[in-house]
């Protein structure tokens, strides 16, 4: 029972309390481009999801491996990218084998989903703040998670923010940023204080 | 619309640091703006690394060829950038130890950044390399312009400071100096910027057209 | 059900017969300092208001009748403390009229609460001066900021903290503990409600199910204390912002069932902030939050009794669009006049 509970509070924190967008602003860039598409909303969260939990499972290991040494910082980049690299090329092929219709429906946005920010960011933040491979699997999970969650909360005033009545000044992206500073403010109190990262 | 279109340097320019400015009008690499750019000597750091990561990556990105497929060119990229994070990595830590302290894994995460895959995919595929070439460059100082001001602007409506040094403020807003009131601010300069834009618009044109229907981002 | 046809200017109206109501007994408990920061924000709210819409003339026309920004104005002076500093109450109705009003396009197209983003701002950027409140009647200098040995914690917080109060239960009632201006007169807020609701101001639905969902994980989270529940209750600014942040006719869905999630996902987010994080005032953050919740429900397709009603099932009475208010505005929004003349002939 309470492994359980521990459990769902660690994916609470990571989902919903340390929002990668809302509380880091990890992977904006990569919102932005994801939420104009409700259509594909649910593909694109599989395929991040996906992505942050296998690339967790390696970071892992490869934290493991490369026992960091305090020159590590340098390297480290190279490797998680080729960790990226991998997972992300065994996927396309697997899938490319395997389902090839899927393959072809996902083809637009999979490059988005599959190998951004969010994704690369995840993988340095479980690394920097989680010890077992519990905690690395359930934050890299969580992430993405919360990644996707923010696309769909961003998702559903998607055509608001192009509407004829908002002031030409801040149609789109402006207010966007406005629109997700103020749901930081809710995320904020939720966390009370400002995340490391 | 022609004369806009029209590569000269007067154009370049305008674009790169105003019209396609990275951060404010396309949304480009605002993760690392909108947490750690709010105090003046952040935004420099940050402007410094992006600058030599994203100036590098992009010239050796050019000579990735162009008949390899999407999915490999673009992990090449970034495989690229990681290479090139190294000695920037050994420089920047030595030169401001500090601000790439501060900056945290946001300075790794450079490398995957939104500015490296656009440019390189539509940039030197399309047109000549000594027009790219200064786009790319306006591009990246439209980037450090911005970055600087905003980090500027944060710092003193943030914590009433300008670079660390405090100054007369009458009212500290300190929400402006976390992430929410980053996105905030980056809001409201995007949308001054519009209004600066369509002020040039309409001063350069007799006639001032309707705006309606841009969208940018 | 006493009027179908409720216009917005009538709702409006209910709201600020309320609001003033609240607003005098505030002065009354806490004297010309109160009275100062309510004028202060009303006017701001007014002129900015007045202000942005000047600006977007070529949208607009002003001579609009439009009393939000009166309401927005009472309700942001009222969740101040009495005590809070000029320029903070000044920089939250900006913040208000400017980036959660008309930002978003105006009256009519706000995606959240201005007076729940403006507070929420204030209150993050200005913890020590906004969240430190003084006790009712106590004699306040009229200048801009107040001495802190005046001010005390607020009784929602001391509560959070020690899970105990020491304020009775007459005081509750009335309102006579150290907390936001108008917020903690329970009688008068439950009067309040009833009256609205009456009246077809605010919506019932949302109302209780927000209620009832806060109450219930309230009570078994504290263990079925009907004391602590009624702590609960009044403090935090609770039962204010039900009414007048969540149950605003602009932010919510429009069909009943959609309604009544939302409420629930406002109750159980209220509940989140208050026992997850402990926040204070914990309703103005749900309200925040929820605001995303309401207008993705206002999709037909996400309604779940629009589902069930397709089969003609006892469902589909609940899934209509709610007529009079909700409509009224709707078609106001879109200028469309005509319109809204037509849709009155039919209901007639």
């Amino acid at each position: 029972m309470e492994f359980i509970k521990n459990i769902m509070l660690t994916a609470f924190t990571a989902v919903i309390v340390e929002n990668t967008v809302f509380c880091r602003a990890l992977g904006t860039s990569t919102l932005l481009v994801a939420a104009r598409k409700r259509k594909n909303l649910v593909g694109f969260g599989i395929c991040v999801t996906y992505m942050t939990a296998l690339t967790s499972i390696l970071t892992y290991l490869a934290d493991r491996i490369f026992s960091f040494s305090e020159n590590s910082y340098i390297y480290v980049p190279l490797v998680y990218t080729l960790i990226l690299g991998f997972v992300y090329v065994v996927t396309l092929l697997c899938m490319w084998k395997f389902a090839p219709k899927l393959f072809m429906a996902m083809r637009k946005y999979i490059h988005v989903s599959a190998f951004n920010c969010a994704v690369l960011g995840s993988m340095f933040l479980i690394s920097k703040y989680c010890t077992t491979f519990g905690d690395y699997f359930l934050h890299g999970t969580g992430i993405g998670l919360g990644f996707v969650l923010a696309i769909y909360i961003t998702a559903i005033i998607y055509d608001r923010l192009y509407s004829e009545k908002v002031p030409y000044a801040f149609r789109g992206y402006p207010l966007l940023m406005i629109y997700m500073g103020i749901l930081g403010m809710a995320f904020w109190g939720l966390s009370g204080h400002a995340l490391n990262y | 619309m022609n004369s806009e279109n029209e590569i000269t340097f007067k154009n370049i320019v305008f674009n790169g640091l105003l019209k396609k400015n990275p951060i404010l009008v396309s949304g480009m690499v605002i993760a690392p703006v909108v947490v750690i750019g709010n105090s003046f000597m952040n935004a420099l750091a940050l402007a410094a690394a992006f600058s030599v990561i994203t100036f590098f990556t992009l010239i050796v990105s050019s000579f990735v060829p162009k008949n390899i497929v999407y999915t490999i060119r673009i992990i090449m990229y970034t495989f690229i950038g990681s290479l090139v994070y190294v000695p920037s990595a050994i420089l920047l830590s030595y030169l401001i130890p500090d601000g790439i302290n501060a900056m945290g894994i946001f300075f790794p995460l450079l490398i995957a950044n939104g500015m490296i895959i656009s440019r390189s995919e539509t940039i030197f595929f399309q047109e000549s390399k000594g027009h790219m070439l200064l786009d790319m460059i306006f591009c990246i100082l439209g980037y450090d312009a911005a970055v600087l001001l905003y980090g500027l602007i944060r710092e003193i409506i943030g914590s009433g400071t300008v670079c660390g040094r405090i100054i007369g403020m009458p009212v500290v807003f300190s929400g402006f100096a976390t992430p929410f009131g980053g996105f905030i601010l980056l809001g409201l300069m995007a949308a001054l910027l519009r209004v600066v834009l369509l002020t040039i618009k309409r001063v350069g044109k007799a006639e001032a057209g309707s705006p309606r229907g841009h969208t940018a981002v | 059900m006493l009027s179908t046809n409720k216009t917005e200017i009538s709702v409006m109206t209910d709201m600020l017969i309320v609001l003033f109501v609240l607003a005098a007994v505030s002065v009354y408990y806490y004297g010309m300092r109160g009275a100062i920061v309510i004028v202060l924000s009303v006017v701001t709210c007014c002129l900015t208001d007045v202000i942005c819409l000047h600006m977007r003339t070529n949208k607009r026309k002003s001579s609009e009748k439009d009393l939000s920004a009166l309401v927005t104005g009472l309700t942001l002076g009222l969740m101040m403390s009495a005590s809070a500093p000029y320029f903070a109450v000044v920089s939250a109705s900006v913040f208000a009229i400017v980036i959660a009003k008309h930002a978003f396009g105006g009256h009519g197209c706000e995606i959240f609460s201005a007076a729940a983003a403006g507070f929420l701002f204030t209150a993050l950027c200005f913890p020590d001066s906004m969240l430190h409140y003084p006790s009712p009647f106590s004699k306040l200098p009229i200048s801009p900021m107040v001495s802190e040995s005046l001010l005390s914690q607020s009784m929602t917080r001391t509560f959070l903290l020690t899970e105990t109060s020491s304020v009775s239960v007459m005081d509750i009632l009335i309102g006579k503990f150290s907390g936001p201006m108008g917020t903690g007169f329970v009688l008068l807020l439950v009067v309040a409600a009833a009256f609205l609701m009456l009246r077809q101001s605010i919506s019932a639905i949302a109302f209780f199910a927000e209620l009832l969902s806060a109450g219930l994980i309230a009570l078994i989270h504290y263990k079925f204390d009907f004391m602590a529940l009624l702590y609960f209750f009044s403090g935090g600014m609770f039962l204010f912002g039900i009414i007048f942040l969540s149950c605003d006719y602009i932010t919510m869905p429009k069909t009943k069932s959609s309604r009544l999630v939302y409420g629930i996902t406002a109750g159980v987010l209220t509940a989140l902030f208050q026992f997850y994080a402990s926040a204070e005032n914990a309703v103005v953050y749900a309200v925040i939050l929820a605001a995303p919740v309401g207008i993705e429900l206002n999709r037909r397709s996400l309604s779940f009794a629009w589902m069930l009603s397709k089969k003609g099932g006892i469902f589909s009475r609940f899934s209509k669009p709610i007529k009079h208010v909700a409509e009224t505005i709707d078609l106001l929004n879109d200028n469309n006049e005509g319109e809204s003349e037509r849709g009155n002939e039919q209901r007639k």
